[in-house]
């Protein structure tokens, strides 16, 4: 149960975390299908959850992802009446983090569950934070990360216009072997208002 | 449960904002449509909100009142006061509808019990609010609650790619028609 929107994209909105939604995060910050994509190799507790969502301050935003249309696939969650979005159902995570309003970067990560993947809500998702970051933020530059197995992760970044700066040689250990990371980033000037690539097929 | 009233006139009413009113002002700061106008560009979450809550409690420069219609206890919206200074006699003023709740003359009533309990209530003598230039809404709502435009900040903020300006309002106790 995400609370309000907080950012609205085409297909998908960006929904604040209530505490009803810890146990969602905390199952999928366990599942190997998800974890392994963004490299998080500690199992973690529901104390540990609750401990995360506390410790959420300025310097890092999370998301719940929902898309716009519900399961009966009817209905427009930004025109719910109520309060809140009570029976919606998140189905992926974003996250702006390392924001460093000095330098103005921060950095982006976005996961989905299986079964939402390859309907586009990744790529509308990170194009939605982006917006954000440049539009709302003002920051320069954002960078996004990926193991260079994650073909998803790679086709939404290129798919958006982000740019490969790098390989980072053995920078993850994942699957009992060393895995390259690519770092791929936005810089301002570079965005363009979410129109590149509108045309893809939304990889992840 | 509504809160019991605070202050009510013909067209709206101002009453204490209950723990149970916290998932409505979440709601509504989190909106694009809203909080474009305020600016404010972070997210709330639950565990933020009910901070905010609870910070209010204990400051008494920052009173706050949910709007409701005088005749019923919908919510319209969430106005405040807030940087109070009694030994200068002066605080500002915020104030915000949900869209729906825009456009009908609520946010008028709403200033005027906000300003008629900070002059007759709280015995202060002059109030001010910021305002985005662009916002025209809100500039006529402050302009026909008996505010006077005292500046202009050039480029105060950061609003959708864009520098705007923000439109500074004051009023005085001794020019206001209560």
């Amino acid at each position: 149960m995400p609370g309000p929107v907080f950012l609205e994209g085409e297909r998908i909105c960006l929904h604040t975390i209530d505490r009803d939604d810890l146990p969602f995060l905390q199952r999928w910050h366990n599942d190997p299908g998800v974890r392994a994509g963004v490299t998080l190799a500690d199992p973690r507790n529901e104390r540990q959850q609750e401990e995360w969502y506390e410790s959420l301050d300025d310097d890092s935003i999370g998301l719940l992802v929902c898309p716009r249309e519900d399961v009966s696939g009817l209905r427009d969650v930004t025109a719910v009446g109520g309060d809140g979005a009570e029976d919606l159902a998140p189905v992926g995570y974003i996250s702006l983090f390392r924001v460093d309003a000095t330098h103005g970067n921060a950095e982006l990560y976005c996961w989905m569950v299986p079964d939402a993947r390859e309907k586009g809500y990744a790529t509308d998702a990170t194009r939605t934070m982006l917006r954000y970051a440049f539009e709302e933020r003002r920051l320069h530059k954002v960078v996004c990360r990926a193991l260079e197995t994650n073909e998803a992760s790679i086709g939404v970044f290129e798919n958006l216009g982000l740019v490969r700066e790098g390989r980072q040689r053995d920078e993850k250990y994942v699957g009992g072997k060393y895995v390259d990371v690519f770092r791929y980033a936005m810089l301002a000037d570079e965005w363009d208002d979410g129109t590149a690539g509108a045309g893809g097929n939304g990889g992840n | 449960m509504p809160g019991p009233g605070f202050r009510r006139g013909d067209r709206v009413a101002l009453r204490p904002v209950e723990r149970e009113d916290v998932v409505f002002l979440r709601r509504w700061w989190n909106a694009p449509a809203v909080r474009r106008r305020l600016p404010a560009s972070r997210p709330v979450d639950e565990a933020a909100a009910e901070e905010r809550f609870e910070e209010w409690l204990s400051d008494e420069a920052m009173p706050t009142f949910l709007v409701t219609p005088a005749a019923d206890d919908d919510r319209l919206g969430f106005c405040h006061l807030f940087d109070v200074g009694d030994d200068n006699g002066r605080a500002k003023v915020s104030a915000w509808l949900k869209p729906d709740a825009q456009g009908r003359g609520y946010g008028v009533a709403a200033v005027r019990q906000l300003v008629a309990y900070a002059f007759e209530e709280r015995r202060l003598e002059r109030l001010s609010a910021g305002v985005l230039a662009d916002n025209d809404a809100a500039r006529a709502t402050l302009e026909a609650a008996g505010f006077r435009q005292e500046g202009r900040q050039r480029g105060h903020s950061f609003v959708e790619s864009e520098r705007v300006d923000r439109v500074l309002y004051g009023l005085l106790r001794e020019e206001w028609e209560g």
